[in-house]
């Protein structure tokens, strides 16, 4: 059989590309990371010549003895991890599992409780123009004015009043820790299923570095990307009573086949985060997020509710004159990579933006530390403060490249 | 003598140890009244390192096990259980045992101490086909943990929900950091969980258990109370109530031979027992008055022996002597009245149904 190399160079060389990239850049985008070349293995195995539609032992396609033991201990992992009573691991995405929950809990047109997008949350919690948007009645909540964090009373407020069915919990871009517990008690007041998505903090949630979501909720959410570390999936992990409801909602309800050779890479990815090695990572992203928060503030930089508990922080660059698509694109020529992201009252539009979101993951995954963070924090400044200089950026991308080189990752 | 990595600590317990064919283990610690009770009221901690484990793994796995136990295997869902008699051709049973399913190619089973060559040697000598199987015994550790807050106290050591696990089920995890296999499964007739593990971690495990159960009065449990424990659910002990010449048909173990598996090893015999009848049935049996029964003692009805107890005790939780033994059909119906023949004298007992033990259900 001809090798990749062989058959098809344009896309040989397009892997190589973008592996030179994403390892002479640095990563800054809150909700990626590097993998694992296990977990690489895995993804690239005949697993995905499989079709399993079903679960374990309940397929509709003969020959799934073998790919059941992957799911089963996917399952069985991912249980073990987060303490759930149930998993699903066969979302495609963070996205389905979210179309999943809802679903199982509410019909077209009734009313849930969302994170405003322009506050944070994400397109699936209620966007306009997202499925969730489109189907449902969604009501925002978002932050204080003041302290730029999640505005706990107005959710209550809204819930009460608008008698929510579901509360959606969880954000995109919310750099603090969420009192799970405080909203389960709105969610009892008035009768609401509660479901978190935790995609953002899952691998902080895994590590015991986050208060879990799981004792509260009745749904819990996630893609196994982010700070999880697994490959590009989604999971649901729920109560045992929801259980039947949620897996005929993924299967048949919204997918077809499963991804057999994802979730054995999700199965590896939750092995790993079962090693003592996994929290210890994940206390590292969070003293790197730390210092990178600290730094910026040393340099001027206004973060949104003025620092962050997690791997992630909202920078205000409207005082250092630029914009967040002018930010994101200046710091792309130099090397660093990041989203621009709307901010609380954001007086740019959404295309434009008066943020950037930056995270701490994957420069943690490769071994960066809190000496690198204070380092980019320089540069980022550096080159924020001539952000249309070719010059100046490729001075700061020789500097990105210089600290890239110390930290190789991949040996594949 | 055989030692478990856990000798020291059950003899700074204070433990009772005697041979328990060829292994240094603990009877008692207590008292076995005590100890079962702990087991019927809260939590006790069994130490079961003696018990075998054979991992039978390959692409004919399966078909190995279908032809060597009575129970269906192919009916099993991966991590699920059964409990099952091994008979030979000639349906005598040479040991009961677990299977536990991982898939088609993959089982793990869990033998009795006291058989664990004869039963590595028979095994051995019925495999076919692309197969492997090994005696991983002597490197795997077996704690119990039964009552019913074992589960509470268990689940205070691990991140694995141990809810959604079902009776006769399993999963794995980490315990207190060790990797196990974490089944609901017992011998006790209580709710309860076994853990299997890399036997270098029995300290850490038990220890931890220990601790873990001190709030509710956590027991180490002997060879004793787990003797009255398991009669009272009329669980078998291989060497007593089921042996090389008896049948699982003749133990009244039906539900666990399943025929319509396809031929397996003694399914001609039984079926013909199962048919035409056998010359005698495991019954229970209580006694009004009198000292215990115990294994061995005679079955008498109308002044002649018609039978044997295989086991019996002063069963702590029903308060009353009870027993299993051999009879003829004909007088193995509930309320019916025999002799038990107690050094030299009869005493009458009433067959009765069983399990004599069943815990109330939530």
């Amino acid at each position: 059989m001809r090798s990749l190399k062989e058959f098809d160079n344009e896309i040989f060389e397009i892997i190589g590309r973008e592996k030179n990239r994403q390892m002479s850049q640095i990563e800054l985008i809150a909700s990626e990371n590097f993998v694992s070349e296990a977990v690489l293995e895995a993804l690239g195995s005949v697993l995905t010549n499989k079709y399993a539609e079903g679960y374990p032992a309940k397929r509709y396609y003969g020959g799934c003895e073998v790919v059941d033991e992957a799911e089963n201990l996917a399952r069985d992992r991912v249980k073990e991890l987060f303490s759930a009573e149930h998993a699903n691991v066969q979302p495609h995405s963070g996205s389905q599992a979210n179309m999943a929950v809802y679903q199982v809990v509410l019909k077209p047109g009734d009313t849930f409780l969302g994170m405003n997008l322009q506050n944070g949350g994400h397109l699936t919690h209620g966007s306009p123009v997202n499925f969730s948007g489109l189907l449902y009645n969604v009501v925002p909540y978002g932050v204080t004015d003041d302290t730029e964090t999640l505005d706990y009373d107005m959710l209550h407020k809204l819930a009460v009043e608008h008698k929510a069915k579901m509360i959606m919990v969880g954000a995109s871009a919310y750099p603090r820790i969420i009192d799970f517990e405080r909203i389960r008690k709105v969610c009892d007041e008035i009768e609401a299923v509660m479901c978190v998505d935790m995609a953002h903090i899952a691998g902080l949630v895994a590590a015991g570095l986050h208060p879990t979501p799981i004792p509260y909720a009745d749904f819990v959410t996630s893609t196994t990307h982010k700070t999880l570390r697994g490959p590009r999936g989604g999971l649901v992990l729920c109560k045992e009573k929801w259980a039947k409801a949620i897996d005929k909602a993924i299967f048949p309800g919204l997918q077809g086949g499963p991804l057999m050779h994802v979730i054995a890479a999700k199965a590896v990815a939750f092995k790993e985060a079962l090693e003592p090695e996994f929290k210890t990572y994940q206390k590292k992203v969070l003293e790197n997020a730390q210092a990178l928060a600290a730094a910026l503030v040393a340099k001027g930089f206004r973060l949104v509710s003025g620092g962050t508990d997690n791997h992630l922080m909202l920078i205000d660059v409207r005082n250092k004159n630029v914009t967040g698509k002018l930010a994101e694109k200046a710091l792309d020529h130099a090397g660093i990579t990041v989203n621009k992201n709307t901010i609380p009252n954001d007086p740019q539009s959404p295309f434009v933006t008066s943020g950037l979101r930056v995270g701490t993951p994957a420069v943690t995954t490769r071994g960066m530390t809190p000496v690198e963070m204070t380092k980019i924090a320089d540069l980022m400044d550096q080159a924020l403060s001539a952000p249309e200089d070719a010059v100046n950026l490729a001075t700061v991308k020789g500097k990105v490249h210089e600290i890239c080189s110390k930290f190789p990752f991949y040996s594949i | 003598m055989n030692k478990t990595p856990l000798c020291a600590v059950h003899e700074k317990l204070g433990a009772r140890m005697i041979d328990f064919s060829g292994w240094y283990m603990p009877v008692q610690y207590s008292s076995i009244i005590e100890e079962h009770n702990a087991v019927r009221e809260g939590a006790g901690l069994f130490d079961l390192f003696h018990m075998g484990e054979f991992w039978m793994t390959g692409p004919d796995a399966l078909k190995n096990v279908q032809k060597i136990v009575t129970q269906d295997a192919e009916a099993l869902s991966d991590r699920q259980i059964a409990y099952s008699p091994m008979c030979r051709p000639d349906g005598t049973i040479v040991d009961d045992l677990l299977v536990y399913r991982w898939n088609a190619e993959k089982f793990l089973l869990v033998v009795n101490a006291s058989n664990i060559d004869k039963d590595f040697n028979w095994m051995k000598s019925q495999l076919e086909g692309d197969v492997k199987f090994t005696n991983e015994s002597a490197k795997t550790g077996l704690i119990a943990i039964q009552g019913p807050k074992a589960e509470a106290v268990l689940q205070k050591l691990t991140r694995q929900r141990l809810k959604p696990i079902k009776f006769y089920w399993f999963t794995t995890g980490k315990v207190v950091g060790v990797d196990c296999i974490i089944s609901r499964t017992g011998y006790t007739g209580e709710e309860g969980f076994e853990l299997y593990y890399d036997a270098e971690h029995s300290e850490t495990l038990w220890n931890a258990l220990m601790e873990a159960g001190k709030d509710v009065d956590i027991k180490p449990i002997g060879l004793g109370a787990r003797d009255t424990l398991r009669l009272e659910a009329r669980l078998m002990l291989y060497g007593n109530d089921i042996h090389d010449s008896t049948t699982p048909i003749e133990a009244n173990l039906n539900w666990t031979v399943k025929f319509n598996k396809g031929a397996f090893n003694g399914s001609d015999v039984l079926k013909k027992q199962k048919d035409q009848g056998v010359s005698k049935t495991l019954v229970g049996f209580e006694l009004a008055k009198g000292p215990a029964a115990r294994h061995g003692y005679p079955i008498v009805k109308d002044g002649s022996v018609v039978g044997e107890v295989t086991s019996g005790t002063m069963a702590p939780t029903l308060k009353k002597n009870i027993g299993l033994g051999y009879v003829p059909p004909a007088l193995s119906a509930i309320g019916t009245v025999i002799d038990i023949e107690i050094r030299g004298k009869n005493y009458p007992a009433t067959i009765i149904e069983t399990p004599f033990y069943t815990r109330a259900r939530s």
